[in-house]
């Protein structure tokens, strides 16, 4: 059995470390026992490094992050009424800011502050990380009028805003956020907004590679620095 | 968006005042400095995720002649206008929006082309929609912002949007035509609360720099566009030339861009570029920086130096990020330190407006360049610093 402690130090030592030998991976399937959970995968025979199907991962990332954080999960649903509730005023501009901030939300600005967000199942796809679940649940949020949207001021595309209830609702789960955690959400909330979706894309690419394997638009994201001086 | 009021409230003897500027959404104090689409740019690419504090956001459109032309005759190129227009309008949301049409220095825009650059600002929907000015020699540019204001006003209208129109002035008007536009705008302050001004060198446009200084008593926002980053001339070469107009009581400022045209040689030191030194209000090469400091670390606490050495900025968004010997990506860095840094300094220049310190301010930073921006003879207040 390997515990999630092994793999989590594993991978650390790989980003700290420079690789002794440059070789192609050879690769095997095998079935991993992680605690007591099988998960699929697949083990180099040359360097023993492991890599473990997405799908499977999810589970270990719940249990992970119930280790490493206190309180119960922040439901999808309460994560986007506080990342919108920020700046209730200000629309999340358009379908791929709302998937990739609130995958920035879920990967990085989480684990960084020690909270626990139910997974939102992000797979690589098109245009990077993307959640069906959180599609559903803004579909939901929309119906339910905690959220509006309108179309984008020339371009394609929709604006997310809360609606009057959904301030109320922000208002009262800001609570659920130290209040200084609450403050530096608004200060990356801004920050991200302020990068626009090709630097949120660019961003995602740079920090999460993985979620980038089924990119259709990679090249473009990398590409485009002025050459001024 | 609407803008509630402008007020100064304080004005310094030397130069220089302080204003309040209330919005539905926004409260700031000037002077301080805009943020260019460029260094938007600059932060996208370079991915920094710390927000910038500036309030005004400036959206620098170029249009070279070719461009122009497009414009007038190609479907397209309106769409791409506009599309651009939105979505700077949308990541400079937390701010006070504009944009600047920065276009050849003698060219005059016909009707048609006025009319499609105010009609893309209102519908990208930025808070501000900016006027070109048209002939530099006029005596009726007023005419021809009054009939354009009214153009703005009723599509803003028939859009159910809010706009602020600001007409441009350009500084190196002929004096008499400067002041005769400028006391007809300050005349019309409900029509026209906020005045664009665009950059000319303060040394040969003195006369109208003066008369705004005249005036800084009026509760006209003055912005001011396309300044140029460094002063070239010889012994001041390297100010930053962005914290000279506030002397005059420009309030808000924003830098211009290069127009374009042929490719550079990708860069391989880092030492050629400007670094903005916020102690001396200057922006020297790097290379006098490390002479002058004695070493390569730069001390700056900024979201882009973080404390570290020129060689480890380098590192870190030039070998790592980008894996590449071509150092120009490490312009945007440096400028986006410029933006951070030089914000705080005009926080800090603030302060000594409203204790009526700012000669000393000036003078203690710049040391004898100052004394190109002292008042005349008349003035009684020379000897303050």
């Amino acid at each position: 059995m390997i515990t999630i402690e092994e793999i989590l130090e594993t991978a650390r030592r790989r980003r700290v470390e420079e690789p002794e030998t440059e070789h192609e991976h050879d690769l095997k399937e095998t079935k991993f026992n992680i605690e007591g959970h099988r998960i699929r995968g697949k083990v180099c025979s040359v360097c023993g490094e492991r890599f473990f199907l997405m799908d499977d991962l999810l589970l270990l990332e719940e249990i992970l992050r119930a280790r490493e954080t206190e309180g119960a999960p922040l439901s999808i649903e309460d994560a986007v009424i506080l990342l919108a509730g920020t700046y209730p005023d200000f629309e999340v501009s358009g379908k791929l800011v709302m998937q990739k901030e609130m995958f920035l939300l879920e990967k990085s600005f989480a684990p960084e502050h020690r909270i626990n967000i139910r997974p939102m199942e992000f797979v690589p796809f098109h245009m990077g990380p993307y959640s069906k679940r959180l599609k559903q649940v803004l579909q939901d949020l929309q119906d339910a009028g905690i959220i509006e949207t309108r179309p984008l001021a020339g371009r394609k595309g929709v604006a997310y805003k809360l609606t009057d209830r959904g301030k109320r609702l922000a208002e009262e789960r800001k609570n659920l956020l130290q209040p200084e955690v609450w403050e530096q959400l608004r200060r990356r909330r801004r920050g991200w907004d302020e990068l626009g979706s090709h630097g949120l894309l660019r961003l995602v690419y740079q920090d999460f590679s993985a979620y980038a394997g089924k990119s259709q638009i990679k090249e473009q994201v990398e590409e485009g620095f002025v050459h001024e001086a | 968006m609407k803008l509630e009021r402008f007020k100064v409230v304080d004005i310094d003897d030397f130069g220089g005042r302080v204003s309040e500027i209330r919005t539905d959404i926004h409260r700031f104090e000037t002077p301080s400095r805009a943020a260019t689409s460029t260094e938007y740019n600059y932060k996208r690419n370079l991915m920094i995720e710390t927000p910038f504090e500036n309030d005004v956001g400036e959206y620098v459109a170029r249009f070279n002649v070719n461009d122009i032309q497009a414009f007038t005759t190609r479907n397209g190129s309106y769409s791409s206008r506009l599309r651009t227009a939105a979505s700077y309008a949308d990541q400079m949301k937390y701010v006070v929006s504009k944009w600047y049409p920065q276009f050849p220095y003698a060219y005059s825009f016909g009707d048609k082309i006025t009319r499609l650059l105010l009609d893309v600002q209102v519908d990208a929907g930025l808070d501000m929609v900016s006027v070109p000015h048209s002939s530099l020699e006029e005596r009726n540019l007023v005419q021809h912002y009054t009939r354009w204001t009214n153009y703005v006003e009723e599509y803003a209208q028939r859009l159910g949007r809010e706009a602020v129109v600001v007409p441009y002035v350009p500084m190196r008007l002929r004096a008499d035509v400067f002041q005769f536009t400028m006391e007809a705008l300050w005349d019309a302050q409900a029509t026209y609360p906020v005045i664009g001004l665009i950059y000319a060198p303060i040394p040969r446009n003195k006369i109208n720099y003066d008369l705004l200084r005249d005036h800084r008593e009026e509760d006209s926002w003055l912005h001011m566009s396309a300044v140029e980053r460094a002063t070239w001339r010889g012994q001041w070469a390297d100010l930053a030339n962005m914290h000279l107009p506030q002397i005059y009581g420009i309030d808000t400022v924003a830098t211009s861009i290069p127009m374009g045209g042929g490719g550079r040689p990708p860069l391989q030191d880092y030492h050629v570029f400007r670094y903005f030194d916020q102690p001396t209000l200057s922006i020297p090469r790097i290379s006098s920086w490390v002479n002058e400091h004695g070493g390569e670390e730069t001390n700056c606490p900024c979201p882009i130096c973080r404390e570290r050495s020129f060689p480890s900025i380098t590192e870190e968004f030039i070998l790592r990020r980008g894996q590449q010997s071509d150092l120009s990506p490490l312009f945007g860095a440096f400028r986006l330190h410029e933006v951070f840094r030089s914000s705080e300094a005009f926080e800090e220049g603030r302060v000594f407006i409203s204790e009526n310190d700012f000669g000393r301010y000036l003078t203690e930073r710049i040391g004898t360049a100052v004394d190109e921006h002292r008042l005349g003879q008349t003035q009684t207040l020379n000897d303050i610093v």
